[in-house]
């Protein structure tokens, strides 16, 4: 039988961090775009799970930390106009395309991530958690504790205006 | 409407929600490629560094320095509150067992009373009755201080404790008189015992016992079937003068100065209850001895 995982336990507690540290960092930081404020709701949420690691179960875990930070953001900044700077991948994928291809490639991808900081907050967010960590809705909606028909009405909304902004630019 | 199903098979697509057929119409749509061109790139998208280890170790490091949360010392430990309780409990419990009901009558009052198993009491002027109203019918007693008649019900013993002597009831009816100094019991039916300090009776109907002070006690006999002063009049059978006057005393409320007469006079008669200056003449008059009112309160007694 398999013994209850308690997450006062300081290897239980590591391997929380581990499976969920960088994900909760992401979700933050789709949410106000800013570097260290993403890494401190990260640290609060761990710190706040440890102090209550005897009234969280293991299971409940992950639940806890997404719902902490996002509490943390709504406290902390919830109406602040943020810019999201995002990076290319390195990955080299197009290494054989021509340079014109390349060009417009890349004038994409710029009005894309310009595209997506327009977006709202919480489309920008459900979106990129999506695309760039690659959840599925369930997921999501109970990350964000909202109901899976939200989750896929806002992806709507994100996809509708990025379909629009980038069809003009996708035709010149 | 085309664009809103076309967003709706997007959505669907990226959570890899499509149907075969679903997606193969959405490959045939005319935006396919720019849906897969955002797609793909949003995926490319790269989240800034994050530095797992140096965040788990500032973590740590927090952790450790509020490590040890401060133990909160109860003022009160829980127990005490528990034994407070219990106390006030306990106390309470002694209350309610021990609640005892108390009837008191002043100068020239009478009250009859009805006791839990309807023995019938009737207090004479200036006295205290009172018993304990938990397991009365278990247990039948009561403390009596001055004058009462007790009609008692049939049941358990049934006991009258007064500071000169006991009286427990072995039938129904009869008078207790523990005034200051005297204590006489009149039997009227039944049977009672009388237990004082150094003597022991049985009193049957008609039978009576009086001791006064410390002098012998006096067994003597009573014609009445209740006594004379539930009926308005205090009726004495070869009393002493003194117990007479400590009658007219609580009944009037008044102080008779009997220094000047012989107090150990034995007087057969009674005295009503609804007029002092007839009660005096028909006390005092017979044994040639003048009742003169100093003021309302109080009467001297000379002798002729």
């Amino acid at each position: 039988m398999e013994k209850v995982k308690s997450v006062c336990e300081e290897n239980v507690f590591n391997q929380v961090y581990k499976t969920h540290a960088k994900a909760l960092y992401n979700f933050m930081y789709y949410k106000c775009g800013d570097v260290s404020k993403a890494e401190d709701f990260v640290q609060e949420s761990y710190i706040k799970l440890w102090n209550n690691c005897s009234k969280v179960v293991f299971e409940k875990a992950k639940s806890y930390l997404f719902t902490c930070a996002n509490n943390l953001f709504l406290n902390h900044v919830a109406h602040q106009k943020i810019v999201l700077r995002h990076q290319k991948a390195g990955a080299k994928h197009h290494t054989n395309e021509n340079p014109e291809f390349l060009l417009e490639e890349k004038e994409f991808m710029v009005k894309l991530q310009n595209t997506i900081t327009e977006l709202p907050e919480d489309q920008r967010t459900i979106f990129l958690l999506n695309r760039i960590d690659k959840k599925k809705y369930r997921e999501i909606a109970e990350i964000q504790g909202i109901s899976m028909k939200t989750v896929e009405k806002k992806m709507s909304l994100a996809l509708r205006y990025l379909e629009k902004k980038l069809d003009t630019i996708h035709k010149v | 409407m085309e664009t809103n199903y076309n967003n709706d098979l997007f959505v669907r697509w990226l959570n890899d929600d499509l149907s075969p057929e679903e997606l193969r119409e959405f490959e045939r749509s005319p935006k396919f490629s720019l849906y897969q061109k955002i797609a793909r790139n949003s995926g490319e998208l790269d989240t800034p560094e994050f530095n797992e280890d140096n965040v788990l170790n500032k973590i740590k490091a927090q952790i450790s320095t509020q490590q040890a949360p401060t133990k909160v010392k109860k003022l009160f430990p829980r127990f005490i509150f528990s034994a407070a309780a219990s106390v006030i409990v306990l106390i309470g419990f002694f209350f309610f067992l021990n609640r005892s009901t108390s009837y008191t009558t002043t100068y020239g009052e009478q009250l009859a009373i009805t006791l839990p198993d309807n023995s019938q009491v009737i207090l004479n002027a200036n006295s205290t009755l009172s018993y304990k109203t938990s397991n009365w019918a278990a247990n039948r007693v009561l403390k009596l201080k001055g004058e009462g008649y007790f009609n008692v019900e049939k049941g358990s013993d049934f006991k009258v404790e007064t500071n000169l002597g006991d009286v427990t009831v072995l039938g129904t009816q009869f008078n207790v008189n523990a005034k200051a100094a005297t204590f006489e019991i009149k039997c009227f039916e039944g049977k009672v015992k009388v237990v004082t300090n150094k003597h022991e009776r049985i009193l049957t109907k008609g039978k009576a016992f009086r001791q006064l002070n410390d002098s012998t006690p006096e067994d003597f006999n009573t014609s009445h079937s209740e006594p004379s002063w539930t009926n308005g009049e205090s009726a004495f059978n070869n009393s002493p003068l003194s117990q007479v006057i400590v009658a007219l005393e609580h009944q009037y409320n008044i102080n008779i100065d009997a220094s000047k007469i012989d107090l150990t006079k034995k007087i057969t008669g009674s005295f009503t209850h609804y007029n002092l200056q007839v009660a005096l003449q028909t006390v005092f008059v017979p044994l040639r001895i003048t009742p003169k009112q100093i003021d309302t309160k109080t009467i001297v007694l000379l002798k002729q």
